[in-house]
């Protein structure tokens, strides 16, 4: 039995606790968001926020979520699509087939959350997810213009939902 | 409808699911699909009317547009629409889409044509007959307003889904005409003059996608993420070894742990562990002592590919080439000569999601859940694999997470997904892959290696050019019959001769070998 904390409601799941977070969150919370692509925290595609923190939920044991974890998934940043980070995605358009994107966006506000005018540099050494369709140039971009919108940096500081 | 999407994560999902579906009949049942296509019309009509097989007007003027190949990633969802909707002259912000299933548009003898989607095909051999698809609504739509006022159709114009008749300073919108339209005959496609380009609104300009938002918040539901009443999960592993069947497993080293529902043998080459959550199938899969009969690909290796592309290089026959004059003798008497050998590897196609599949098998029907690049193509592998003939099978279509051609002639995945959904009459089963085992049984690209020589004169000038390219044709795999059975069979199914190049050839002494 485990107990989480996620988007700010408290989930009790019956579960081996060697399960990796991501498919606790998948496969018993049912939150589809959040998803597998590699299972070896390489591509990135199952970030979530811990704590504020972005970590790749693929390679993290669901028992060893602490008790006062805090858990954000994509569908928990903010309730409506509204953290600065979406609204710039959605400004230009960043996904094509869209299945990393939910990572992206977790990545790149965790970024905006600890620096929040963050250079190309930073953004490509921040920004380890791994895009197939190649949608990196307008990732790049759309942080920036993110780190442009009014509270970008700052509102990511909450992960944008309130528990 | 938002009701029943808002009430619970299911429901929500099976609502996403009715929707690809085109079908409102699924949203009543809460989880199930149309039973055939049929039903799926009766139900499109009770949100709005179907003008023609492209378009359908409801009675808010919203435009859904049917769209017939598959989105991912490539833009072509929204590059149709476009398409359709500068000929139908509606408001693009009225417009919406939805994907046709297979089974539909077999039932209605493809009025939708081919559904196959890659080589950049989507727009390239589909913008014509869409087009007209269009036009002809437009057409339609026209003419139920004129045969309503009593006037000419040649008075009316046309603007943003507004109908208008100058004369006496009348409008009506397309949705207050759909249901007249649709009882007209439609105009042969033939007859149709189609918009010029150059005056293309929607058409051909830099719009914002019409599939975005639902990208940005986790509420896109891939195939990967459908969850069915009852539905349970499958692991993989096929011989790692191409060619490679299965010799035994201990089924007993697995037992007792929970959740699992069966360990079924896969068409001789595999093995899927079954369960009710797909991290505990892939887990006790991890843990299930397989022995696999290597069978003739056993010793194969690098070294031994490397060695094969080195025969190419050398080979003092070819399998097929062009020359201007003679390139080698060229480079031979040259002043100065430079060689290089350019390479590239066998690659995966890699999707972010990984292969993927919900079989669904009753004893007269098969259903199956499938992000592909040719839905078709797997509707003929959903029957080929059930058994059932292809009235009796029904495809229901999700965005894949990436394609890149792995998701089109190859349905592997599918026929995989059938045989152990075979084992659970009347239960879903979803089937994903591991990365390991997509990186392992991915239909590689092609691996291919180019020998380019030239010769210069003293002055430094080209005056031959020889190409030697040593690969594996792709035809191998995709079209057999175009390559040739000797040259295939000997080289142990690895190589085969690339059997297209194309080489600007101007001038003199250049030539390619393959």
């Amino acid at each position: 039995m485990a107990k989480l904390n996620i988007n700010g409601r408290v989930h009790n799941v019956q579960v081996e606790p060697e399960t990796p977070l991501l498919w606790v969150i998948r496969e018993q919370v049912g939150l589809t968001g959040t998803k597998y692509g590699c299972g070896v925290a390489q591509c990135g595609a199952c970030s979530v926020h811990i704590n504020g923190e972005v970590m790749r939920s693929c390679s993290i044991a669901v028992g060893d979520i602490k008790a006062g974890d805090k858990i954000v998934t994509i569908e928990g940043l903010s309730p409506t699509s509204s953290h600065p980070v979406q609204k710039a995605w959605a400004a230009i358009d960043v996904p094509q087939c869209g299945y990393c994107q939910s990572g992206q966006i977790m990545a790149a506000a965790a970024l905006l959350r600890k620096n929040p005018k963050p250079t190309d540099k930073d953004i490509d050494e921040a920004m380890t997810n791994i895009c197939r369709c190649g949608t990196y140039q307008r990732i790049r971009a759309a942080v920036h213009i993110a780190a442009e919108m009014p509270a970008g940096g700052k509102s990511a500081a909450v992960n944008g939902h309130k528990a | 409808m938002k009701d029943i999407s808002s009430k619970t994560k299911l429901s929500r999902r099976a609502f996403v699911v009715g929707t690809t579906a085109a079908a409102g009949g699924g949203l009543s049942l809460g989880f199930h699909m149309p039973a055939d296509a049929a039903s799926a019309r009766a139900a499109t009509a009770n949100e709005g009317v179907e003008v023609n097989a492209w378009v359908v007007i409801k009675p808010d003027d919203t435009c859904m547009i049917r769209i017939a190949r598959t989105e991912m990633g490539q833009g072509t969802r929204t590059g149709l629409a476009q398409l359709v909707a500068e000929e139908l002259e509606c408001d693009w912000k009225k417009v919406t889409t939805d994907s046709i299933t297979p089974g539909q548009n077999l039932a209605r003898k493809r009025v939708w044509g081919e559904m196959g989607t890659g080589g950049s095909r989507g727009i390239r051999t589909s913008h014509d007959y869409v087009r007209r698809g269009g036009a002809a609504a437009r057409i339609m739509l026209l003419q139920a307003a004129a045969d309503q006022w009593k006037v000419p159709v040649g008075e009316l114009t046309v603007s943003d889904g507004i109908i208008s008749h100058a004369a006496s300073k009348r409008i009506i919108s397309y949705g207050k005409v759909a249901a007249a339209a649709a009882k007209l005959p439609a105009p042969d496609p033939k007859d149709i003059t189609l918009k010029d380009p150059r005056n293309w609104k929607i058409a051909g300009k830099a719009i914002k996608r019409l599939d975005t938002a639902e990208k940005l918040n986790g509420s896109k539901i891939y195939a990967i993420d459908v969850k069915l009443p009852g539905m349970l999960c499958a692991a993989i592993k096929s011989c790692p070894v191409f060619g490679g069947t299965v010799k035994s497993y201990d089924e007993a080293k697995i037992a007792g742990r929970p959740g699992i529902k069966g360990v079924v043998k896969v068409k001789e080459t595999g093995v899927a562990v079954v369960a009710d959550t797909w991290y505990r199938a892939k887990s006790a899969l991890e843990a299930l002592p397989i022995v696999w009969d290597d069978a003739a690909n056993a010793g194969q290796s690098d070294a031994i590919i490397a060695a094969h592309l080195r025969e190419g290089f050398d080979a003092a026959t070819n399998n097929g080439d062009r020359r201007n004059g003679d390139a080698i003798k060229a480079i031979e008497g040259a002043a100065k000569k430079v060689e290089a050998i350019y390479s590239t590897p066998f690659l995966a196609h890699a999707t972010m999601e990984p292969m993927n599949c919900i079989a669904k098998i009753s004893a007269d029907r098969a259903e199956a859940w499938v992000p592909s690049q040719n839905s078709e193509a797997s509707l003929a592998a959903l029957s080929e694999a059930s058994g059932l003939p292809l009235d009796k099978c029904e495809v229901y279509r999700s965005d894949p997470g990436g394609g890149f051609g792995r998701r089109g002639g190859s349905q592997d995945y599918v026929h995989q997904a059938v045989a152990i959904a075979k084992n659970f009459p009347n239960t879903p089963v979803k089937l994903i892959w591991s990365r390991e085992e997509d990186m392992t049984h991915d239909f590689y690209r092609p691996i291919s290696q180019a020998k380019m020589a030239a010769g210069l004169d003293v002055e430094g000038n080209l005056i031959g050019l020889h190409v030697r390219i040593s690969g594996q044709s792709i035809n191998a795999f995709a079209n057999p019959a175009l390559v040739s059975g000797g040259k295939r069979a000997e080289c142990n199914h690895l190589l085969a001769w690339i059997g297209r190049i194309r080489l600007q050839t101007q001038g003199h002494n250049r030539g390619i070998d393959l």
